[in-house]
């Protein structure tokens, strides 16, 4: 039988494959060190703070909020980790102590954005008690969901939207990503790239334009969760899928 | 539901018709396993807390009990399947599921994810040929309905542009390596050995089976070939369930279940000595 592999793949099943004893490895394998992310696993977990502000107070208002809170947050952790975008990710909040929480709190109040963002995340924290984000309500004093059964069917709706790498929600989220480096000046884009503008990702997926930008967004995305900057094996990620589970588990 | 079984197929190992009552009442040992059977699943699944952080191992070894149990329980279900012609080539495969999941079993973390990739890496491999073929017959793959299915299955578990394409074994050794690793080659070399001889068709298969000398001595021996009206073996139910049971121990101590109650494969014992006692022991 592999004698049949072998005369097939010399004519030209995978001959753009390069080839290491019998495994044929894709060609973007074998590009410097392109580290493959997987969405569900990592992006969805630490990115899902973003959908929820847009899910609640729509793209404009929400991203705006997202990026104040990002820049706020990231005074406070980018001596801490690695990085570059540690304040769009949420797993990065556990490194916050209790002092550099409330100054947050404080600057956020300054902002006049902390109402909307305690309120955006008041089911979350319902869902996830040991979220990173529950500082945001903590010290809140007012009275925490007693239940956030009643929110949960919008949560999945929106959950399942995000789930899927190339819907316009994960790109959306994805847009938002790449602006907050834009403004860390952590991310450039050369004017030799031809690149569409990041506001044409509002029009995806009906334009080539927000098709280009949203390939371009996904491909990038992989650089926020590259080993050598990011925990794979950190709390948040494997609290938050097995606390969704947990929620409604599956009885056979 | 009722199992036909045909009276000129069903026979017993004596090759005796078998009598209604006789049907009837492997009909209710057969109905009574399936129920047995299909409850396996549930209440190892139901008992245990998932960790999605290792998903993998709950999807492969879960799929491969599965496996098991599916071929289990049709092969039993399906008496022409009960003849020496066909009855290793399932019997064989159940012990090909059963080495790979024991192996798994030894490092289940890192050889489920090598089990998930390897299989993905066989169904872009599967459809690049395809790709090609339509490609040789003058068509657009593009176009292809079940190109693009299969390609949109595949992106959802991992683009196939990342895909590797791995032509050897799945676990980098041989099956004989993953027995002896697994602590079963014993089942390797009494099971799956001779069974493979009928899944492969091999000489010793065929000269049994598939011909017979001609008792002209002119002939000088001479095999010809003859299609034999096959007799079931109603004992193969027996190792099939066996087969089964085996993984389901295997499971358990994985996953470290106890269930109180006695198994699947004891309980067919029990109702398999009745049915033997009222209708095979005086046949001979």
């Amino acid at each position: 039988m592999f004698k049949f592999l072998k005369l097939a793949m010399s004519n030209k099943i995978l001959d753009d494959h390069k080839r290491k004893g019998k495994i044929f490895q894709p060609p973007l394998l074998n590009v410097g060190t392109f580290v493959e992310t997987a969405w569900i696993d990592y992006a969805v977990p630490e990115f899902i703070w973003i959908l929820i502000l847009i899910t609640e107070y729509g793209v404009d208002k929400g991203s705006v909020l997202a990026l104040e809170f990002a820049c706020v947050a990231d005074d406070y952790l980018i001596s801490k980790i690695d990085n570059g975008s540690a304040a769009a990710i949420i797993s990065s909040f556990y490194l916050l102590n209790a002092s550099e929480k409330v100054e947050i709190i404080e600057k956020m109040k300054e902002k006049k954005l902390l109402a909307p963002l305690r309120h955006a995340f008041k089911y979350f924290d319902h869902i996830y008690p040991e979220s990173p984000f529950s500082f945001l309500n903590e010290y809140s004093g007012s009275e925490k969901l007693k239940s956030g059964r009643s929110n949960l069917s919008k949560y999945k709706l929106m959950l399942n939207k995000f789930l899927d790498k190339t819907s316009y929600e994960s790109s959306i989220v994805l847009a938002n990503i790449a602006n907050f480096l834009l403004t860390k000046e952590r991310l450039f884009v050369t004017q030799e790239s031809n690149l569409p503008a990041l506001k044409e990702i509002l029009d995806y997926p009906n334009t080539e334009n927000s098709k280009r930008i949203a390939s371009f967004l996904r491909s990038s995305v992989n650089m926020c969760f590259n080993p050598d900057v990011y925990n794979r094996g950190n709390f948040w990620i494997t609290y938050f899928w097995n606390q969704n589970y947990e929620i409604e588990p599956i009885q056979l | 539901m009722d199992y036909i079984f045909l009276e000129s197929e069903l026979r017993n190992r004596t090759d005796s018709i078998m009598t209604k009552e006789m049907k009837n009442a492997l009909n209710s040992l057969v109905k009574y396993y399936i129920q047995e059977l299909r409850s396996q699943i549930p209440k190892r699944w139901n008992s245990l807390i998932i960790d999605l952080a290792k998903k993998e191992v709950y999807e492969v070894l879960f799929g491969q009990l599965a496996r098991q149990v599916t071929l289990c329980l049709q092969f039993v279900k399906n008496p022409n399947c009960w003849t020496f012609d066909l009855a290793p080539v399932i019997l064989r495969c159940m012990a090909d599921n059963y080495i790979n999941f024991a192996w798994i079993a030894k490092d289940v973390d890192d050889r489920s994810k090598k089990f998930i990739l390897y299989g993905l890496g066989q169904e872009k491999l599967s459809f690049e040929h395809r790709k090609d073929q339509i490609i040789k017959d003058g068509g657009d793959p593009n176009k292809d309905p079940l190109v693009k299915y299969n390609e949109a299955w595949l992106n959802s578990q991992r683009y196939t542009f990342l895909t590797e394409v791995n032509i050897g074994s799945w676990s980098g050794i041989s099956i004989r390596q993953m027995a002896e690793e697994a602590d079963c080659i014993d089942f390797y070399n009494y099971v799956y050995t001779p069974f493979s001889s009928v899944a492969h068709n091999m000489w010793g298969h065929l000269t049994r089976y598939n011909l017979v000398v001609s008792d002209n001595p002119l002939h000088k021996n001479l095999k010809i070939p003859v299609i034999n009206e096959s007799f079931i073996d109603i004992y193969n139910i027996k190792l099939a369930a066996m087969y089964l049971d085996k993984m389901i121990r295997l499971f358990d101590g994985v996953f470290k279940i106890k269930l109180d109650e006695k198994s699947a494969y004891d309980k067919l014992l029990s109702e398999f000595k009745k049915f033997e006692n009222q209708f095979l022991k005086n046949n001979g």
